[in-house]
C-alpha cells in the first residue's frame, strides 16, 4: 500500500473515531445535563474536527465539517442544539475565510446571500486560497471567542430580569428550566415577587425548581407554590406573566418546550397575560415545525411513568403515550429573551439571518 | 386578457413576451421588456436612460395585465439602474455594468419558482389536503414539483369569479395527473374544516407583509384563519412592492382595475374590483426566492433595497 493511502485511511479513521466518540456520549446521556452542556460538547466536537483533521483547502475542510456535521445530526435529531452548533460553526468558518480573504472585518458586505437589494450582485469575494495553516489558527480563535460567548449567555439573559419582573407580580413557570431558574433568582434579588410552578407530570421536575428557588438565601419569595397541571387555567387569573423556557426557538418564531407548556401558553392567551420565553441564543433552530407534523420534532418517553407496567394488563388494548414536547405557535408568545436585548416572535427570523448561513440552513432542511 | 389598442411598441413586446410562454410570470416579462429597451437604448445620460425606462413603464402599465407585478418589478429595475450609476464615473461604463447586471439579475429571478418549489416541499405531506385560489404559476410550479418527487396529495382549487380562471388550474393539475377538486366560491367556508392548508400566489406583495392577489383572497384567508388552518403565500420576491395600503379602500385604482376600464371612464362603483388586499395577521409564512419569510420579513427587505 502506498504511503499517501496509509495516509488517507489513517485520516478517516482519526474523523471516524472523534465522530462515534461523540455520538455514543450524546445518546447515553453522558453529556451531562442541560442543553448548554450538549451545545458546548457539539462545538468542541467541531473543533476537534478543525484543530486534527487533515483539509488541504477551506472548500475540503467545509466539506469536512457539513459531512460530520450532518452525521451527528442525524444521530439524535430532536437534540436540536446539536444542528444549531454545527450549522453555526459552519457559519463561522465561512466568516474566517472571508475575513481573511479581504484581510478586513467587513465581512456583512461580502456575503453574498441572498437578499432583494443584491439580485444584481455577483459574488464579490474572489476566492483565493488561504494557507490551511492560518485558516485552521483564525478558525479555532473564533470558535473559542463563541464559546465564551455561550458561557455569558446566561448570565446576559438573567441580567435583564429586573425589567421584565416588577414587585408584587406572580410569575408563573413550567418544569425546570436552569435559564429560568436563574433568571427567577436574579430577579428576586431585587425584586419581591410570588411564583407558581407547574409541576410537570409525569417527571415532576417543577418540585426541582422550587426546592432550588427555596434554597437560595439571597433570594426573599413572596410565596412559592407548586401548582398541578390540572390546575393550570384556574390558577391563571391570578398570574401577570408567565416565564418559561425553551428547547428550541424555530424559524416562524413559534417554540418548542416540553409537553404541557402548550396548555399553559394556552391559558396565558385566554387571560391576556404576557408569555415571555427566556432561550439562549444556541437554541434558534432554523427550521419550521408544526403541531401536525409531531414526528418531525418530538421524542416519546417509555410511558411506564404514566401507567407502570404492573397495571398495564389491566388496561386492556389501551394506547399510553408519553410525548417529551409541545410545539407553541408564535401567536402565543410575548417576547423572546435570547441575549441582552428581548425580541418579538416576528423578528426571530432576523436573528436567524445573523447566524447562519442561507446555504447551509437549505441543505439542512 | 387582450393588450389594449393603442400600444406602443415597448407595450407589444411585452404582451407578446407573455402570450408566447404562457408560463412566464407577469414580473419578469416587466423586466425583461427593460433589459431589451436598456440594451438597444442610445441615450447618452443616466437621465435619458431613465426617462426612456419610464416611457416603457407607463406602455406596460396601460396594457391589461396585472399592474401590480409590473409596478414591482419596474420599481425595482430603476432602482439597481440608480444604485449602479451612483458607483460609476462615465456613462458608457455605466451601461457596461447595467448590461451585466441586468443579464444575471433576469438569471437569478428565472431561478426563482424551482427556488421555492425546493422550500415548499418539506412542507407538503403525503395525503395532504390543499386548497389554493385561482390561478397562480408558482404554486402550479411547486405542486408539480413535489408530485414529481412521489408525494401524493389531493388540490382544492376555488372557481374564482368573474373569469373561473381556477378551472384553469384544474386543467392544467389534470394534465400532470395531480388529483383535483374544483369548488364554488361560495364552498370555501364548508370546505375549509377539511383541509390541511391553503397555498395561494400574489400578484404584489406590500410592504406590510400582506398581499394583493385574486378577488376572493381575502375572504379565503379570514377563513383560513377562523379555522386555524396555516395560508402559505408563494411569490418571486420581485414582486415585493413599496406600498403599505391600510384598508381595501386603500389599494391604488391602478391595481384593482384593468387598465381599459379605467380609460373608459366608467363609474367604478359598478365595476368588480380584481383583487383584494389580505393583511399580514392571514398569512402563516411567504415562500420566496430569498428564504421562507415571516411577512415581518418583507419590509425589512424593501427597507434594505432603498436604505
Amino acid at each position: 500500500m502506498a504511503a499517501a493511502d496509509v495516509d488517507a485511511i489513517s485520516a478517516s479513521a482519526r474523523i471516524g473515531k472523534i465522530r462515534d466518540q461523540f455520538i455514543v456520549d450524546l445518546r447515553q446521556g453522558r453529556i451531562r445535563g442541560t442543553s448548554y452542556h450538549v451545545a458546548q460538547a457539539t462545538v468542541n466536537f467541531m473543533r476537534k474536527l478543525v484543530a486534527n483533521c487533515k483539509y488541504d483547502t477551506y472548500d475540503e475542510l467545509l466539506t469536512l465539517l457539513k459531512t460530520e456535521g450532518r452525521a451527528v445530526t442525524a444521530a439524535e435529531p430532536t437534540e436540536f442544539v446539536v444542528g444549531n452548533m454545527v450549522l453555526r460553526i459552519l457559519k463561522l468558518v465561512r466568516e474566517e475565510q472571508t475575513r481573511l480573504i479581504l484581510g478586513s472585518d467587513d465581512v456583512a458586505l461580502a456575503d453574498p446571500a441572498d437578499a432583494l437589494h443584491k439580485l444584481w450582485k455577483a459574488p464579490e469575494v474572489a476566492q483565493k486560497e488561504i494557507a490551511t495553516k492560518q485558516l485552521r489558527k483564525a478558525t479555532i480563535e473564533t470558535i473559542n471567542e463563541f464559546l465564551q460567548e455561550m458561557e455569558n449567555s446566561r448570565d446576559n439573559i438573567s441580567s435583564q430580569a429586573a425589567d421584565h419582573i416588577l414587585d408584587g407580580d406572580v410569575v408563573f413557570t413550567f418544569g425546570q428550566s436552569v435559564t429560568v431558574d436563574a433568571f427567577l433568582k436574579v430577579a428576586a434579588t431585587k425584586r419581591r415577587f410570588t411564583v407558581f410552578i407547574g409541576e410537570n407530570a409525569p417527571s415532576c421536575n417543577g418540585k426541582a425548581l422550587l426546592e432550588s428557588l427555596k434554597s437560595d438565601e439571597k433570594c426573599s419569595w413572596a410565596e412559592l407554590r407548586l401548582v398541578e397541571d390540572t390546575d393550570v387555567l384556574p390558577s391563571m387569573p391570578q398570574v401577570t406573566r408567565v416565564v418559561v423556557g425553551a428547547v428550541a426557538v424555530l424559524a416562524d418564531g413559534g417554540f418548542v418546550a416540553s409537553a404541557g407548556t402548550l396548555t399553559l401558553c394556552l391559558a396565558a392567551k385566554r387571560h391576556a397575560i404576557p408569555v415571555i420565553v427566556c432561550a439562549a441564543f444556541y437554541k434558534l433552530t432554523p427550521k419550521f415545525l408544526s403541531a401536525n407534523d409531531q414526528e418531525q420534532f418530538n421524542k416519546l418517553l417509555s410511558p411506564s411513568s404514566v401507567l407502570p407496567f404492573s397495571q398495564a394488563s389491566s388496561y386492556g388494548g389501551a394506547d399510553v403515550i408519553c410525548p417529551l414536547f409541545d410545539y407553541i405557535p408564535p401567536e402565543l408568545v410575548t417576547l423572546y429573551i435570547p441575549q441582552t436585548f428581548g425580541i418579538a416572535p416576528s423578528h426571530v427570523y432576523r436573528l436567524l439571518g445573523e447566524y447562519f448561513h442561507p446555504e447551509d440552513i437549505e441543505h439542512n432542511l | 386578457m387582450a393588450p389594449s389598442t393603442e400600444d406602443s411598441p415597448a407595450g407589444i413586446y411585452f404582451s407578446e413576451l407573455l402570450e408566447k410562454d404562457a408560463s412566464k410570470s407577469t414580473a419578469l416579462a416587466a423586466i425583461e421588456t427593460l433589459m431589451s429597451t436598456l440594451e438597444k437604448s442610445k441615450a447618452t445620460t443616466v437621465n435619458e436612460l431613465t426617462d426612456e425606462l419610464k416611457k416603457v413603464v407607463t406602455a406596460m402599465q396601460s396594457t391589461d395585465y396585472s399592474s401590480t407585478s409590473v409596478k414591482s418589478a419596474s420599481e425595482l429595475f430603476m432602482r439597481f439602474i440608480s444604485l449602479a450609476s451612483l458607483d460609476l464615473q462615465t456613462f458608457d461604463e455605466c451601461m457596461k455594468v447595467l448590461k451585466e447586471r441586468g443579464t444575471r439579475f433576469i438569471a437569478r429571478v428565472a431561478e426563482s419558482r424551482q427556488k421555492i418549489a425546493r422550500f415548499a416541499q418539506p412542507f407538503i405531506k403525503n395525503n395532504s389536503r390543499i386548497l389554493t385560489h385561482s390561478y397562480s404559476k408558482v404554486v402550479l410550479e411547486a405542486l408539480g414539483k413535489v408530485a414529481a418527487s412521489g408525494t401524493s396529495f389531493h388540490v382544492f382549487v376555488t372557481e374564482s369569479r368573474p373569469d373561473f380562471s381556477g378551472s384553469r388550474t384544474k386543467e392544467r393539475l389534470d394534465s400532470i395527473g395531480i388529483p383535483c377538486t374544483l369548488i364554488l366560491d361560495s364552498a370555501v367556508g364548508y370546505l375549509m374544516e377539511s383541509i390541511d392548508f391553503v397555498f395561494v400566489g400574489a400578484e404584489g406583495v406590500m410592504e406590510t407583509g400582506g398581499i394583493i392577489n385574486k378577488i376572493g383572497t381575502l375572504g379565503l384567508a379570514i377563513c383560513a384563519k377562523a379555522m386555524n388552518k396555516p395560508v402559505y403565500v408563494m411569490t418571486e420576491s420581485i414582486k415585493f412592492v413599496k406600498e403599505y395600503p391600510l384598508n381595501q379602500q386603500d389599494i391604488p385604482e391602478v391595481f384593482k382595475y384593468r387598465a381599459s376600464t379605467l380609460k373608459e371612464n366608467k363609474n367604478l362603483a359598478d365595476e368588480h374590483p380584481l383583487v383584494d388586499y389580505t393583511p399580514p395577521q392571514y398569512i402563516k409564512l411567504l415562500f420566496t426566492d430569498l428564504g421562507i419569510l415571516t411577512p415581518a420579513a418583507v419590509g425589512d427587505e424593501l427597507i434594505k433595497l432603498y436604505l
